[in-house]
């Protein structure tokens, strides 16, 4: 009888608190082996992700270089992990800051209404008029090429999509019962927005950013290939497929495994957007 | 003793829609004095919930005050700065609302909702032990584990528990409740009614309460004003009321309550409440009205004292002791008007 009970009080307990998603723990997990590999890169491989050597070019994958070398000697595999800092941190960077712009612009528009809506929805509209990919490199091709100059870029045109998905949220969110509570009990309008509707509007937000941290990530490797991406020699993924383009038939895993790379760091992106999305509609509801 | 908290003068709410203005409240008075339990009265489209939104100025928009005042301990609330405004929301006046689903908000816990009414400035332990406090003074089991939890995790009842704890952490001086129990199911009104009026006394709290629920009203509020279409039609003590209406539509309302110790017919209203866009000048019961004279729909009827403390808004206030002249509308009749 006892017993009984523990256990329905158990069953209670965890059917209120929201369980890790599968997709969360695999995509968790890769996240984990590729910030600790990148991190600790140094440890791991004992060549310098410049340093050439030209007894060794264009080596197939094999014992001492798993990923092969490339024209100039250099070890891939060495370059793919330092290649991993330069690439993920442009990716969370480039949609953090547009990430809390948008939200916070888009949530202001939907929530004021008025003279403030129509000055940000219009710049928005101004922005998506015009292809992304376009824009960026018409942003970076003025600015010069870099690593700053490629997050001013992308968060200068990607702050409207977040500030489109939560306007829509706010606008819903604005006229339900518990705002007019808040207001009764005299907050603030800033705080209700910030402390109260924002946090039921910013779902959506956050599940599109992992989403858009992939595109980012392609989008740099994008601007790297066609030149406008970070300096070289340094190894970012996409400069290194741009490289290595020139030795598809006779050093296919120069331009390869960056590629793998970027892939897998999309996969990793989008099921933890998938697990991420399962969380945020455990609570919602 | 009878000193009033809240003085509404001449209160008018509009609306504008597409097909013209809706005059959702028409020039509402009333005062609630200190410690009172004042019920408005009416049913849906009368204009009770505006009138208590037009209290704490929570009238969506594009719906506006269009004139009249509010005074609350001194201060005219519909000409209130929204920063004083604000004040005045959070320790003075508090309004609870009518779906406890919606009221609280989806991802704070109980705690966080609570502690953010207190006053900032305290340590956050002692926030704390006042949430605890409140949700026990609410009646909720277990407040210790109840601080956790989410909207989604409560019930109904428990809900509106929560929101009167809310409500309460500031000890405000008037409580508005707009229909705080329609959305509950019937065993558990009773319990949450009950509490808000021990709480009411033990707060020394003035309380408006709205409803359409004739029952409530009779057990528990010392004064009412029964609402029509915008307008105070009735307005007077409890006891008063209900042993002499002298309204035709109170007299309806009272007669459409089910009654258990009296073996009769329950009486409806025939006919609907009127178009609030378009107002003829006379009384807008009068095409559902039993008494109805062409007087009745040929001038406008001012709110006249018709006792001690009792006023009505019907020019044959002498004649609702007889029989009705003739019967109400027929269910599916239309009535000229």
């Amino acid at each position: 009888m006892s017993t009984l009970v523990q256990e329905q009080r158990i069953v209670a307990d965890t059917g209120g608190r929201p369980r890790l998603h599968p997709a969360m723990v695999i995509g968790g997990l890769m996240l984990l082996v590729i910030v600790g590999a990148s991190l600790l890169a140094p440890v791991l491989t004992s060549y310098d992700p410049d340093g050439q050597d030209f007894d060794q070019i264009l080596l197939a994958p094999g014992a001492r270089h798993l990923f092969g070398t490339d024209n100039f000697g250099r070890d891939v595999l060495t370059r793919v992990l330092y290649g991993a800092r330069i690439d993920l941190r442009i990716g969370i960077l480039a949609v953090v800051f547009p990430f809390l712009f948008g939200s916070l612009v888009g949530s202001a528009a939907g929530y004021f209404g008025g003279w403030v809506d129509t000055i940000v929805m219009r710049t928005v509209d101004v922005i998506t008029a015009v292809p992304f990919l376009v824009l960026v490199i018409a942003i970076v091709a003025f600015l010069g090429p870099g690593e700053v100059n490629i997050l001013l870029a992308i968060g200068s045109v990607g702050w409207v999509t977040y500030s489109r998905l939560v306007r829509g949220e706010v606008l819903r969110e604005k006229n339900l019962e518990y705002v007019a509570a808040a207001r009764a009990l005299g907050f603030h309008r800033w705080r209700i927005l910030l402390g109260h509707v924002l946090p039921n509007a910013v779902a959506p937000a956050i599940i599109f950013l992992a989403s858009d941290v992939v595109l980012v990530i392609l989008t740099t490797a994008s601007l790297g290939f066609l030149g406008l991406g970070v300096r070289p020699p340094s190894p970012e993924w996409g400069m290194m497929i741009s490289e290595g383009r020139e030795f598809l038939s006779n050093g296919w895993w120069v331009a390869t495994m960056p590629g793998f790379a970027c892939m897998y760091t999309g996969l990793m992106f989008i099921l933890l957007g998938d697990g991420i999305a399962d969380l945020l509609r455990v609570k919602g509801q | 003793m009878n000193e009033p908290i809240l003085t509404v003068d001449n209160l008018r709410v509009e609306i504008p829609t597409r097909r013209g203005v809706v005059h959702a409240v028409r020039g509402v008075s009333f005062t609630v004095n200190r410690g009172e339990t004042f019920a408005l009265v009416g049913e849906s489209g009368s204009g009770k919930t505006m009138t208590c939104r037009a209290i704490v100025g929570l009238i969506h928009p594009p719906g506006k005050i269009a004139g009249g005042s509010v005074v609350f301990q001194g201060q005219d609330l519909v000409r209130l700065p929204v920063r004083d405004l604000e004040r005045v929301r959070g320790s003075g006046v508090v309004m609870v609302f009518q779906d406890p689903m919606t009221a609280l908000n989806p991802v704070l816990t109980v705690e966080q909702q609570i502690t953010e009414t207190l006053s900032r400035g305290e340590p956050p332990l002692f926030q704390r032990d006042r949430a605890i406090e409140l949700l026990r003074q609410v009646g909720i089991p277990d407040p210790e584990r109840r601080l956790g939890s989410y909207a989604h995790q409560l019930s109904g009842g428990q809900r509106q528990r929560v929101m009167l704890a809310i409500a309460l952490a500031r000890q405000p001086a008037l409580l508005l409740a707009d229909e705080p129990t329609t959305a509950l199911d019937v065993t558990i009104q009773a319990q949450i009614l009950r509490l808000m009026l021990t709480l009411q006394k033990e707060f020394g709290m003035a309380l408006i309460l709205v409803t359409h629920d004739l029952g409530v009203v009779y057990q528990s509020v010392d004064r009412v004003a029964v609402m029509y279409a915008g307008q105070i039609v009735e307005l007077a003590a409890t006891a008063e009321l209900f042993a002499r209406p002298r309204h035709p539509y109170t007299i309806g309302l009272i007669g459409s309550v089910p009654s258990a110790d009296r073996n009769r017919l329950l009486t409806p209203i025939f006919g609907m409440p009127p178009d609030m866009i378009d107002f003829g000048r006379g009384c807008p019961f009068a095409p559902r009205c039993a008494w109805a004279t062409e007087e009745c729909v040929d001038r406008e009827i001012p709110l006249a004292a018709v006792g001690a403390e009792h006023w009505s808004r019907c020019i044959h206030v002498d004649r609702l002791d007889s029989a009705p002249p003739r019967p109400a509308a027929s269910p599916g009749g239309v009535s000229g008007g």
